[in-house]
C-alpha cells in the first residue's frame, strides 16, 4: 500500500516538474526513480527509451507504466501513470477556463502570435526527425540504409491521406500491412 | 415534411460529439501514434479539424501552444484541452483516459517479454511500415498547419517559424525555454513595435 502511494507521489512530482515534454523528462525520471528509490536500473531506463521509440504513446506514460508494473504489478502501472497526468489535469482545467474567459485580451493574443509559428516550426522538426528515423536504418541518411518497406508505406499512405479522409488508425494499419507484405515477399 | 424540417435544424446546429466518441477518438490516436508530443498533436488535429470538423485549425494551434505552457505530458495536455473545449471538465477527463490507456495496455503486455519483442523480425517489419505511415500522416497534417499560420503577417510568422525550426533541429534547448522566448518576442513585437496590427 505504501509502495502504491510512493509511486503515485513520485510520478506526480515528475509530472509537475516536466516542462517541455518528450525526452526532457528522462533526467527527472533518472533522479526520482533510478537514483532515489532505485525502482529500476539505468540499463532498464535506457531500455524504456528504446521501447518507447517502437511503441505508441508519450515516453513519460511508457516510463510510468514500466516502472509501476515492475515495482507493484499492473495496479502499480495504472497508479504511476495516473500520477504523471493528475497534476496537469488540474492545471489544464484552470488554464482552459482562464483562456476561455480572457483569451481575447490583446496582450494574450500578442503572446499567442509569437507562439503559433514557433509551434509549427517545432512540429516541422518532429516531422523531419521522424522521417529520418523511420525511413532510414538508425537514422543514417544514405542509399544503403533506406528502409524500403517504410518508404513504400510512406508513399502509399501519403497519397491516401492527401486524397481521402480515412481514419489515422486505418492508415497506420495499412502501413503495418505493407511492412508485413515486404517481409513475406 | 418532418424529414426536411429535421434536416434544416440539423444543418444549422454546430457539430457535437458524444463522450464515447471522444474517448475512442483519443484511444485510436494513441494506439497507433509512435513518437512524442509533436507527432501526436498534429494527428489529434487531423481527427478533430479535418475529419470531424469540430474545431478549426487556428483553435487547434492555440491549444497546442497552451499545452506547452504547463508541465506534464504534452500530448495528454493537448488532449485534455480539446476534451475541455468540446465537453467541459468531464470531456477533459475522458480525453485523458482515452489518451493514456493505449500506451498503458501496450506497454503492460510488452514489459513482460520486451527482449523477444525488440528482436522479432515479423513485429519489426510491421512496425517499420507503421512508422512510415505515421510519418506520412504527420507530413500532411503539419503542412496544413503551416499554411494556416502563414495566413497573416507572413514576414514575422515565417521568421519565427524558421528560427524555431533551426533551434529545435540544431540544439537541445528545452521546448519550455523556446516557448518562453517566443511568447516574449510576440508580446514585445505586437505591443510595442507593431501595435497597429490587430489580433
Amino acid at each position: 500500500m505504501t509502495l502504491l502511494w510512493e509511486l503515485l507521489w513520485t510520478f506526480m512530482l515528475i509530472g509537475i516538474s516536466a516542462f517541455g515534454g518528450g525526452y526532457a523528462v528522462m533526467p527527472l525520471i533518472q533522479k526520482y526513480v533510478v537514483d532515489g528509490p532505485g525502482w529500476i536500473t539505468l540499463t532498464e531506463l535506457a531500455d524504456i527509451t528504446s521501447i518507447s521509440q517502437m511503441t505508441p504513446g508519450p515516453i513519460m506514460i511508457n516510463a510510468a507504466t514500466f516502472v509501476g508494473i515492475k515495482t507493484a504489478g499492473l495496479l502499480g502501472g495504472l497508479i504511476a501513470t495516473l500520477g504523471s497526468v493528475i497534476p496537469s489535469f488540474f492545471l489544464v482545467w484552470i488554464l482552459a477556463i482562464v483562456f476561455e474567459r480572457h483569451g481575447k485580451l490583446t496582450f494574450i493574443q500578442n503572446i499567442m502570435k509569437g507562439l503559433r509559428p514557433t509551434i509549427v516550426g517545432l512540429i516541422a522538426v518532429a516531422a523531419v526527425t521522424l522521417f529520418q528515423a523511420s525511413l532510414f536504418t538508425s537514422g543514417q541518411l544514405s542509399l544503403s540504409t533506406v528502409e524500403w518497406p517504410a518508404v513504400m508505406a510512406f508513399i502509399v499512405i501519403l497519397s491516401l491521406s492527401l486524397k481521402t479522409k480515412l481514419d489515422t488508425i486505418v492508415l497506420v494499419g495499412l502501413g503495418g500491412a505493407i511492412g508485413l507484405l515486404f517481409f513475406w515477399l | 415534411m418532418t424529414f426536411f424540417l429535421k434536416r434544416g435544424i440539423m444543418s444549422t446546429m454546430k457539430p457535437t460529439i458524444s463522450y464515447t466518441d471522444l474517448f475512442w477518438s483519443f484511444f485510436k490516436i494513441n494506439l497507433v501514434t509512435f513518437g512524442g508530443g509533436f507527432v501526436i498533436m498534429p494527428i489529434i488535429k487531423k481527427t478533430f479539424v479535418e475529419r470531424k470538423g469540430l474545431l478549426d485549425e487556428a483553435e487547434m494551434i492555440d491549444m497546442i501552444a497552451l499545452a506547452q505552457s504547463i508541465p506534464g505530458v504534452m500530448a495528454i495536455n493537448t488532449s485534455m484541452l480539446v476534451g475541455h473545449k468540446l465537453k467541459g471538465v468531464k470531456g477533459a477527463l475522458v480525453a485523458m483516459i482515452g489518451g493514456f490507456l493505449p500506451p498503458l495496455i501496450v506497454l503492460s503486455v510488452i514489459s513482460f517479454f520486451y527482449v523477444a519483442f525488440q528482436t522479432n523480425p515479423i513485429i519489426l517489419a510491421m512496425l517499420r511500415g507503421m512508422r512510415g505511415a505515421v510519418t506520412a500522416v504527420l507530413f500532411v497534417s503539419s503542412y496544413s498547419m503551416l499554411k494556416s499560420v502563414l495566413k497573416a503577417d507572413v514576414p514575422f510568422a515565417l521568421t519565427m517559424m524558421i528560427s524555431a525550426f533551426l533551434i529545435g533541429w540544431l540544439t537541445d534547448l528545452s521546448v519550455a525555454y523556446l516557448m518562453l522566448g517566443a511568447g516574449t518576442i510576440g508580446y514585445f513585437y505586437y505591443t510595442h513595435l507593431r501595435p497597429e496590427v490587430k489580433a
